[in-house]
């Protein structure tokens, strides 16, 4: 689209190979024919197909397109949930007046995202949510029209058949357990009896039921990403960490930029959670716990002091690979708690001046002195959106 | 079944979303708030001159109603100056003094 050169050829977007990040993001459809996956590693990709083309992602570019489809998206309803950078939901049972039918309105939706943004956007059709998602995955994006409808009619006939990791929730653990209670296909899942699936799984059996049978209560909402429930970050690594020092540093580089994102929105946390994951693919360790701070607060050290008391508590020594750290217990900062022994004002004050020198100069204008060491990656992950380069 | 109406939970728990991508989307969503005040006609200008005139003259307050970003606002306090040359409308009511561009000007009448 931004380079025509590229229109016919095999391309890729993918990190740079000699970070963790060197993984085909996405590949287009004809780098697709030579059999390369998502997610596999560039090197595996250039096996496949020498001649492939490799572009480094743009993360800022694709946030911008995203928000002028959202936009677009908008003039069809007023209900439109977006739901990853490139996914959204419409509501569009009030606009078929206006636009008319179900399928004229997606060619519609296609033909202004294609206008106006060059993308070629799929729609899945559905009744509700969960049928939707699952027919733009399964089926519009395999199809030529790039536009799928499933409903009861035809969840039997083209949904039922498909592996049981097709069906949306279905990861693949999940996908382990279900094939060992001899579940391999989405219609199997359909027909088993719920009562057993609730006995294996609880609610999430229930709800792994109700998805195969394309029953989904869910609306579409505007003001799910409005509300914040937790605030947090994660970050694989570059390389894997094996001293407690190195960790620590990438604990208080993601306590800071957790606290500074919960500041700047006057919210304060009670529950610090830490979470991590071990380097073996093979036998991944890793942990997932939190702790209560005794009271709502947004200050970063108190909370890296938690978030490293636990670290330690829970880590097996195992080399790490990835670490992440959330905030959650959410409530406005304005009431503080005070306290008898440390002088609360003169933290969130330090904390100010920081988050200022952070927005007018950039968030590398001052930094932990710890993030100069050899361990810290603040620097480097300042220049990316979502761990790809901006 | 009740149980499992669990409104938005089932996507909410699988979003993949980025702090950036949720404030630029928020920002959006405020911006498509934001008013437009409207084109006044002549005659409309010639009555919210000719009170604000009088308004000098016999040392009245009056209340004017203006676009302020996102809402309609309303300023009660008397006018201080009348600048031709940028623009703008100055009242003040002893506690607050309030620059109004006359572009945002939407209507002026007696408190």
């Amino acid at each position: 689209m931004r380079n025509p050169e590229l229109q016919n050829r095999p391309v890729v977007v993918s990190g740079d190979p000699n970070r963790r990040s060197g993984v085909i993001l996405a590949a287009c459809p004809i780098a697709k024919s030579y059999g390369i996956k998502n997610a596999e590693t560039l090197w595996e990709a250039m096996k496949a197909c020498p001649e492939v083309v490799v572009v480094r992602p743009q993360m800022g570019l694709y946030l911008q397109i995203s928000l002028q489809i959202t936009e677009i998206l908008e003039g069809f309803t007023d209900l439109v949930e977006p739901y990853s950078i490139d996914e959204q939901f419409l509501d569009v049972t009030g606009s078929e007046r206006l636009f008319g039918d179900i399928d004229t309105i997606s060619k519609k939706i296609q033909q202004a995202i294609y206008n106006e943004t060059g993308v070629y956007a799929r729609v899945g059709i559905g009744p509700n949510k969960v049928l939707s998602k699952m027919a733009c995955d399964n089926f519009a994006k395999k199809n030529k029209q790039g536009i799928f409808r499933l409903d009861q009619t035809n969840i039997k006939e083209k949904l039922w058949p498909l592996p049981v990791n097709n069906c949306f929730g279905v990861g693949r653990r999940m996908t382990r357990n279900l094939q060992r209670i001899g579940i391999t296909t989405i219609g199997e899942l359909a027909n088993y009896p719920l009562e057993k699936l609730k006995k294996h799984w609880g609610i999430n059996g229930h709800v792994l039921w109700m998805t195969a049978n394309g029953m989904d209560l869910s609306p579409v909402t505007l003001t799910s990403f409005s509300q914040q429930k937790a605030i947090g970050h994660h970050m694989t690594l570059p390389r894997d960490y094996r001293r407690a020092a190195d960790i620590e540093v990438i604990l208080l580089e993601l306590c800071e930029e957790v606290c500074r994102r919960a500041r700047r929105q006057h919210l304060a946390g009670i529950t610090v959670h830490v979470g991590c994951r071990s380097a073996d693919f093979d036998c991944p360790t890793g942990f997932s716990r939190q702790q209560n701070l005794g009271y709502a607060q947004n200050e970063t050290m108190p909370i890296f002091h938690a978030a490293k008391q636990l670290f330690h508590q829970h880590w097996d020594g195992e080399p790490i690979r990835s670490l992440g750290i959330s905030l959650g217990g959410l409530s406005p900062d304005s009431p503080i708690q005070l306290d008898l022994f440390t002088d609360r004002n003169k933290k969130r004050a330090l904390g100010a001046v920081v988050d200022e020198i952070k927005e007018r100069y950039g968030s590398t204008a001052i930094l932990h002195a710890a993030s100069l060491t050899s361990a810290g990656q603040a620097a480097e992950r300042a220049k990316k959106i979502g761990g790809h380069y901006q | 079944m009740s149980k499992l109406n669990r409104k938005n939970l089932l996507w909410e728990g699988s979003r993949m979303f980025l702090p950036e991508h949720r404030r630029a989307l928020l920002k959006q969503r405020k911006e498509a708030t934001r008013l437009t005040p409207p084109t006044l006609d002549e005659q409309q200008w010639e009555i919210i001159r000719y009170l604000i005139q009088e308004a000098i003259e016999q040392e009245q307050p009056i209340v004017a109603t203006y676009v302020c970003a996102y809402e309609i606002a309303h300023f009660c306090g008397f006018v201080d100056k009348v600048e031709e040359m940028d623009k703008y409308i100055q009242l003040s009511n002893g506690t607050k003094i309030q620059k109004i561009p006359f572009h945002l000007l939407m209507d002026v009448a007696w408190p």
